[in-house]
């Protein structure tokens, strides 16, 4: 392998994939960087045996081949070269030369077919939609997603396509969120995949706020995006999620309309004094009127009361005030509106007249 | 051996039957998903462990017995690197498989595949898990994700806890018959006594090899010589303990051991059949008549009990001394 390329055309794609190289690797060969070529491309692939990056860049190349190298130091030595420098990279004797103008580097490699490279998705459901929808996506519904659960299939968001729509869900057992928006495609096929929360961090971060369009692969083992400039992929979660329809309560029909704002200041203000492990708050609904408490073992108390649309019997609800701020962070329309059947139920939280994006917070006996 | 089936390589011929069992298993669609390989040491579980594995990430096996060593999931496989293959042993300072060690396996075990055969964890030793360890396993045993294969690899299978053992199916691997092994030893190594190596090991092939390519009997003869010095005043009990006790395996120690058990089985039958010892038969005949019996039964108490306490931080060199103390007074 032999070829000459910009230092800004191979630091950027560099950058780009590096960020999963984990510091400290199970396997020796993690730790570097697959070098692809053809004739007028350069690919770069790195993994973390979980997110897999690959970026590429135009260059003309003197003799292709295949080859990994170690990462942070390629990443080290390019970043530290001066500008616009013009580097020789070509491979010898199981040696990578490195030169750029009087500076000379050779770095041990290792063979490209060790590495573990996810080729092609198997028996996968091809979908094309906007970045900043599937950016919200996961805006929405990411913060729901359980921690380290000993339920594994809940450490992560499951994402879902069928009839024309796609659709995350994500719960942790306490509290579901669910989002979807519609597809222009023909395709019907259902698929439901569960994405690990390490994968669906690493894909917020990568994915931008316009609408450029990227293309979704969903396999039965793997998930894969393809952007202009990136191809993520993503192992999944080998797991059933829980049937979320079960979840979403049916019966809830007493409406409790608010100011979105003013109901998240007011938690806000109460959560101060909540117990601090269990942040339990008391909702006290009355004809159009809010109370909410909170006092903590120390006998302190906070009261707020708001003005807010409610017609039915009066009810006493307690939940954990930080599941609900996080609900009320999600949403974006200025108000929202709580459905509410009982204190033992749960609540259903949207905005108004939007079903899009639904949320479900179990409540807490206080 | 009429049903030899073509074990990658064959290196162990003795393991062709098991290897026949588990691959037809497989053919058939019902290869079990947690096994639990047993035998004593020096049988080759590890490596039968070790070329299942090879032969469950192979996308293509050839002929269905065996890994085919050219497609994707053989190359990594062969290259150290492959995603789907876990192996958890005692990390180095520690003789023990810890409880996080079994939950960073669970949570790699809970993601897909990265290719198209299996994902194969290895524990070995199993019985190196301690309790938590072994806990926090149950429910991945119990009920692994589609596609996955744990194999537990233990000579000592009994230290398992029986919930664990119970989840496994069994694949015990027997010593082999003295024929074969004898045959496979020749043909590894130009020892002159491969017959007496195996009589050491018990039978396992691999341990005798080991003897066998070390100066095992040289050595052993050189320690009983030792022993036999001391009896007869040439040898300082004090000098052969210093030396002894620079062993950490304490080596001089369970021979002294195994020894003692041989002078009481001459001493009581009066003859030198079913000795373990035979490559020093003669010396050991020798020495059992100078001997007392209630004096080697106490001795065999007291090298036991060493052995027992060795881990323990006591102090070896004073330890070793006190047993050669005994030995020479003994005889006197």
């Amino acid at each position: 392998m032999k070829f000459t390329i910009q230092r800004e055309t191979l630091l950027k794609p560099l950058q780009q994939v590096v960020g999963v190289v984990e510091r400290r690797q199970t396997l020796p060969i993690l730790g570097n960087v697959l070098l692809n070529t053809t004739k007028k491309s350069l690919k770069l692939t790195a993994t973390d045996l979980e997110v897999e990056l690959q970026a590429h860049a135009t260059v003309t190349i003197t003799e292709t081949g295949d080859i990994t190298l170690p990462a942070r130091k390629l990443l080290d030595i390019c970043r530290t070269l001066p500008e616009a420098a013009d580097i020789d990279i070509s491979i010898k004797n199981e040696r990578a030369q490195i030169r750029s103008g009087k500076s000379r580097f050779t770095l041990a490699t290792m063979p490209a077919d060790e590495f573990p490279v996810v080729e092609k998705i198997k028996s996968g459901r091809k979908l094309a939609v906007a970045q900043n929808d599937l950016r919200a996506l996961i805006d929405r519904t990411a913060f729901s997603m359980a921690q380290q659960d000993v339920r594994y299939y809940l450490n992560g968001l499951m994402l879902e396509a069928d009839n024309g729509t796609l659709r995350g869900v994500a719960t942790d057992g306490h509290r579901l969120a669910l989002c979807e928006f519609s597809l222009d495609t023909g395709d019907t096929t259902e698929q439901q995949v569960i994405v690990p929360r390490k994968g669906v961090q690493e894909l917020h971060r990568l994915l931008e706020d316009d609408d450029a369009e990227v293309q979704v692969e969903i396999g039965s083992n793997h998930i894969r995006i393809t952007t202009s400039a990136l191809r993520f992929t993503s192992k999944l979660i080998d797991g059933r999620f829980p049937d979320y329809h079960r979840v979403i309560p049916k019966g809830a029909d007493k409406s409790l309309v608010i100011n979105r704002e003013m109901l998240r200041q007011a938690l806000t203000r109460t959560s101060i004094l909540s117990n601090e492990k269990y942040r339990g708050i008391r909702l006290d609904i009355s004809k159009n009127n809010l109370k909410i408490q909170a006092h903590n073992p120390e006998q302190e108390e906070a009261v707020e009361e708001i003005e807010v649309a409610f017609e039915h019997e009066p009810l006493l609800i307690g939940f954990n005030v930080t599941y609900l701020l996080d609900v009320l962070g999600a949403i974006q329309s200025p108000e929202v509106e709580v459905l509410l059947s009982d204190a033992n139920s749960s609540a259903l939280i949207h905005a108004p007249g939007m079903n899009e994006c639904r949320y479900v917070v179990m409540p807490m006996r206080l | 051996m009429s049903t030899m089936v073509n074990y990658p390589g064959d290196p162990y011929p003795w393991l062709g039957t098991h290897w026949g069992r588990l691959t037809a298993a497989f053919g058939q669609g019902r290869f079990p998903h947690a096994l639990l390989i047993t035998g004593q040491p020096g049988l080759g579980k590890a490596a039968f462990a070790h070329e299942l594995a090879r032969f469950l990430m192979c996308e293509a096996p050839a002929e269905g017995v065996a890994a085919c060593g050219k497609c994707t999931g053989c190359t990594l496989f062969e290259a150290g690197n492959h995603p789907d293959f876990f192996s958890v042993s005692p990390e180095e300072d520690s003789s023990a498989i810890k409880v996080d060690q079994i939950r960073a396996l669970s949570d790699r075990l809970a993601m897909s595949r990265h290719g198209g055969g299996f994902k194969v964890a290895i524990l070995d030793p199993a019985e190196a898990m301690n309790i938590n360890a072994a806990n926090s396993l149950l429910k991945t045993l119990e009920e692994p994700t589609d596609n996955t294969v744990l194999v537990l690899v233990s000579a000592n299978p009994g230290r398992l806890p029986a919930t664990v053992r119970s989840r496994c199916q069994q694949v015990r691997i027997p010593v082999p018959e003295r024929g074969v092994a004898v045959a496979w030893l020749k043909k590894q190594v130009d020892a002159e006594q491969p017959e007496i190596c195996l009589s050491l090991a018990n039978g396992a092939p691999l341990l005798a090899l080991d003897l066998a390519r070390g100066n095992a009997i040289e050595e052993r003869a050189r320690h009983f010589q030792s022993l036999v010095g001391i009896i007869q005043g040439r040898q300082d009990p004090l000098a052969l303990a210093a030396s002894w006790s620079k062993d950490e395996d304490l080596t001089g120690l369970r021979w002294l051991r195994e020894w003692l058990m041989d002078l009481l089985r001459i001493r009581l039958t009066g003859h030198v059949r079913g000795i373990h010892g035979v490559d020093l038969a003669e010396g050991l005949q020798a020495l059992a008549r100078q001997l007392d019996c209630k004096v080697m039964f106490g001795q065999l108490d007291k090298v036991n009990r060493a052995i027992q306490m060795a881990g323990s931080g006591i102090n070896r060199q004073l330890m070793t001394e006190d047993i050669l103390l005994a030995w020479a007074a003994g005889t006197s």
